[in-house]
């Protein structure tokens, strides 16, 4: 059986209580058996030495047997009187009729112990009596009576003695209970306090700003106080804790890579937002394989080859889904306290890989332009050094390339710087109000030579009288100019090309359609680029530079609106350039760069 | 996966199973991705990347075959483990189809290079984007046990039909009127119909997981005559 502190407390004084008064109570009984009767054989002893003087005064012919009842009667015991043989001479209890038939005492214990020393003392169950009797007899020498002997009964004692138990066993009964009372009161006091303690620690689990609120100065009061202290110091410590950990996940959760943390099972036990929104995933991430929870074969691979060798891999992966993703993966093994898991960390590298091969074709593009004039001048040059300057008529076609090429060069690092001015944003446009017939007239009448040269018919579509647009006109007129240029030289012989100009809702859309070949629509969303050509041969045959529409897209872009185009293989292209119509009040916020194809005819 | 095995090697071999699985599966759909692609742009370096995929997506049958069979001689599984391995059996010969269709369609891109640009496909890219919705969640469906997602599958299957019923009427009329771009329509054709069908294998991929969750097998349910107990 489990008892409490309490309960092992109340058993504990319980037996303590009940040791020491049953010692006690053996003790005392003893002790005050043999007082009683020490004092009643001192007592009788003094009583018989009193009648020995008294027998040894009396004549020896004295009638004992009635000096016997005499004496007993006086000394309130019974009286014995013995001859030297041990023949009773006279006795107070027993009558004078039959004093001769009581048999010879001489083996009596006191009365040999008292022949011998003087004095004899016997306790005895007397055959006349019921209870003990204790006999005291003393020697007399000068007398026919050689000893007389006293007898009283121990009933008084032993009736004492019960008494005293008696006293004893209530004291006892009290003293228990008593003792009952004090320690039940004292084990609730302690361990009210210690279960206290327990309640508080036990709300300490959940919350750490409990204390115990015990104040006392003893061991109860100690443990306490180490309580609480202990409770101050994990709750500091979990604080701390607490908000190193909110640091770590605000970090981890505002960065752009996104971060993957897996334990020794190869499981997910980490994962931030931008990891979440770069793999599109939707459900929990936490507690999957790589694998499920982010189905990408190569993402696995390189985690795996990090369990596998424990050190750093990097690789670059394609992430498949509604929007496809190029990611830069750098995995590396984590131990964190023994236990080995990967962290990965996924970068976007969409736009930087875009970025990259647009730079490099760029480099190669502007690379292959400059090369192209450059070799034919060198070439046309050394010709004209290795002697064709002397003859007049090959010298001056030669002269006549170097100048063209030059003036190619030329038209291509004015184009570029004009491209880079727009690019950064440098160009001075000063808006005007410009007729928008006007200006298509204008437009018509400067391209009208080199269209009849071309066997093109240029027409001025149809546009409202009034329209008026407000933009640099400089920029205007040189987006038109590409525009035109282009359709000229594209265009193959009977060809029309048509300029009109239409208000559309808050927006002036001015066109520029032909009837040339085409477009084919791969080609359509890289158009605009630069250097960006259809037919590499057709456009260096007809001086085209490769910038003339990338000008186009930036300066109409500047101007706060967009450039468009449609094409229908062999049936013709139409370039659309979108203004804001500032004089509708309101102006449209300039738009996002738009020059995605406007996507295959139903019906060519 | 439901409670634990009193095998440590059983449970890393379930494992291994159904990553290999999974990675399969990224494959194939990485695949078809490409695939299209590649048949909408003409590169032959993606082409070239679809028929490595289809290499290493015929090893990964294999190797998942190998693996399973090896799991199902040793540790003669019961109950959900044994659906778990007659499922990732299906599961493979499905997902092995896929990466063939893929490669169908590369061919078609290649023998088409420029010409399929001249027609247009107008449901083309709405099936192609339906058929690959189709494979994600029928594997999401087998990742997660989602008989939910696996039904939804089931039902994409009707629309990519139909689908491929306009494409082909749209491709009839285009070809009547334009006889000398029959080729390359023919071209178009031939990736619808691939399409249906890498539709169909995700189909299966579906009904298999929700034989390997809930133990019953729904397929052909249509044909089977009603209230008739399963033996």
């Amino acid at each position: 059986m489990k008892l409490g502190i309490r309960g092992r407390l109340f058993a504990l004084s319980l037996g303590v209580i009940a040791i020491a008064v049953t010692v006690l109570n053996a003790y005392v009984s003893s002790e005050l058996r043999t007082a009683i009767e020490d004092r009643m054989t001192e007592d009788l002893e003094v009583r018989a030495r009193l009648i020995a003087r008294q027998v040894e005064a009396t004549p020896a012919n004295v009638e004992w047997q009635s000096f016997a009842e005499e004496i007993g009667r006086r000394a309130l015991a019974r009286a014995t009187l013995v001859a030297a043989d041990g023949r009773v001479l006279g006795d107070s209890e027993v009558g004078a009729s039959e004093i001769a038939n009581v048999e010879n005492h001489a083996s009596r214990p006191e009365i040999i112990e008292a022949l011998k020393t003087g004095r004899g003392a016997a306790t005895r169950t007397s055959a006349t009596v019921h209870h003990d009797l204790l006999y005291v007899a003393v020697r007399v020498d000068s007398s026919p009576v050689r000893i007389v002997r006293l007898a009283r009964s121990l009933g008084p004692v032993e009736t004492a003695v019960t008494r005293a138990h008696h006293l004893m066993w209530v004291g006892t009964m009290f003293a228990l209970a008593v003792a009952a009372i004090l320690s039940s009161v004292g084990s609730h006091l302690v361990s009210q306090s210690i279960r206290t303690l327990r309640t508080t620690a036990v709300a300490m689990l959940d919350d750490l700003s409990v204390r115990t609120r015990v104040r006392t100065d003893d061991e109860v009061g100690a443990l306490a106080e180490a309580l609480d202290s202990l409770a101050d110091s994990l709750h500091r410590t979990v604080q701390h804790l607490g908000s190193e950990r909110d640091r770590l996940a605000g970090i981890l959760e505002t960065m752009a890579e996104g971060v993957l943390l897996t334990d020794p099972n190869g499981r997910i036990v980490q994962a931030n937002s931008s990891l979440r929104s770069m793999v599109g995933a939707s459900g929990q991430l936490v507690g999957k394989e790589p694998i499920e929870a982010i189905r990408n074969d190569e993402l696995a691979e390189i985690i795996g080859a990090v369990t596998k060798k424990q050190r750093p891999v990097t690789g670059e992966v394609d992430l498949i889904g509604i929007v496809p993703r190029r990611v830069l993966v750098r995995a590396a093994p984590l131990t964190v306290r023994g236990n080995h898991g990967v962290v990965a960390v996924l970068s976007d590298v969409t736009e930087l890989r875009r970025l990259e091969s647009l730079r490099r074709d760029f480099v190669a593009n502007v690379s292959h332009e400059l090369r192209t004039p450059i070799a034919a001048i060198r070439a046309a040059a050394e010709t004209l050094e290795g002697g064709a300057v002397d003859d007049r008529v090959a010298a001056r076609d030669f002269v006549g390339m170097i100048a063209r090429h030059g003036e190619r060069l030329h038209h291509l690092v004015e184009d570029l710087l004009e491209l880079s001015r727009i690019e950064a944003q440098k160009l001075d446009l000063k808006p005007t109000h410009i007729e928008v017939p006007e200006l298509l007239d204008h437009m018509i009448g400067l391209y009208a030579l080199s269209a009849s040269r071309h066997g093109i018919r240029l027409i001025a579509g149809s546009c409202p009288r009034s329209l008026v647009v407000t933009a640099d006109r400089r920029a205007l007129e040189q987006i038109l100019s590409n525009l035109v240029d282009n359709a000229i030289k594209y265009a193959s012989t009977g060809a029309s090309v048509t300029l009109a100009a239409t208000a559309m809702d808050r927006e002036i859309v001015i066109s520029v359609a032909d009837t040339g070949p085409g477009i084919a629509a791969k080609h359509l969303p890289r158009l605009f680029e630069r250097f960006y050509r259809v037919d590499r041969g057709r456009s260096r045959d007809v001086g085209g530079t490769g910038l003339g529409l990338s000008i186009v897209k930036h300066l109409t872009e500047a101007l706060g609106g967009h450039v468009m185009v449609e094409s229908w293989p062999g049936v013709g292209s139409t370039f659309t350039v979108y203004l804001p119509d500032k004089s509708a009040g309101q102006v449209p916020a300039p738009q996002e760069p738009r020059t995605e194809d406007a996507g295959l005819p139903h019906q060519p | 996966m439901p409670g634990y095995h009193t095998s440590r090697d059983f449970e890393s071999e379930l494992r291994e199973l159904r990553a290999h699985l999974l990675a399969m599966g990224a494959r194939c759909e990485r695949s078809v991705q490409l695939a299209l692609k590649a048949f909408i742009e003409g590169s032959a370096e993606l082409i070239a990347e679809v028929k490595s995929l289809d290499r290493h997506i015929d090893r990964d049958e294999m190797e998942s075959d190998e693996l399973a069979l090896r799991i199902l001689a040793l540790r003669q599984p019961v109950a959900h483990d044994l659906r778990l391995l007659a499922t990732a059996l299906k599961l493979v010969t499905d997902l092995e189809r896929i990466g063939d269709e893929a490669v169908n369609i590369v061919e078609r891109a290649e023998e088409a290079g420029e010409g399929s640009k001249l027609v247009p496909h107008p449901h083309l890219r709405s099936m192609a984007d339906l058929t690959q919705q189709m494979l994600r969640d029928a594997l999401d469906a087998f990742v997660d046990a989602d008989i939910v997602r696996a039904e939804r599958v089931r039902l994409g299957d009707d629309a990519v039909d139909e689908l491929y019923a306009k494409t082909l009427g749209e491709m009839m009329s285009f070809m009547a009127q334009n006889p000398g771009r029959i080729p390359a329509a023919m071209g178009v054709v031939n990736v619808a119909k691939y399409l249906e069908r890498i539709a169909d294998h995700a189909t299966n991929i579906a009904e298999e997981v929700i034989f390997m969750v809930a133990g019953h097998d729904v397929r052909h349910e249509s044909q089977r005559p009603p209230f008739v107990e399963e033996s």
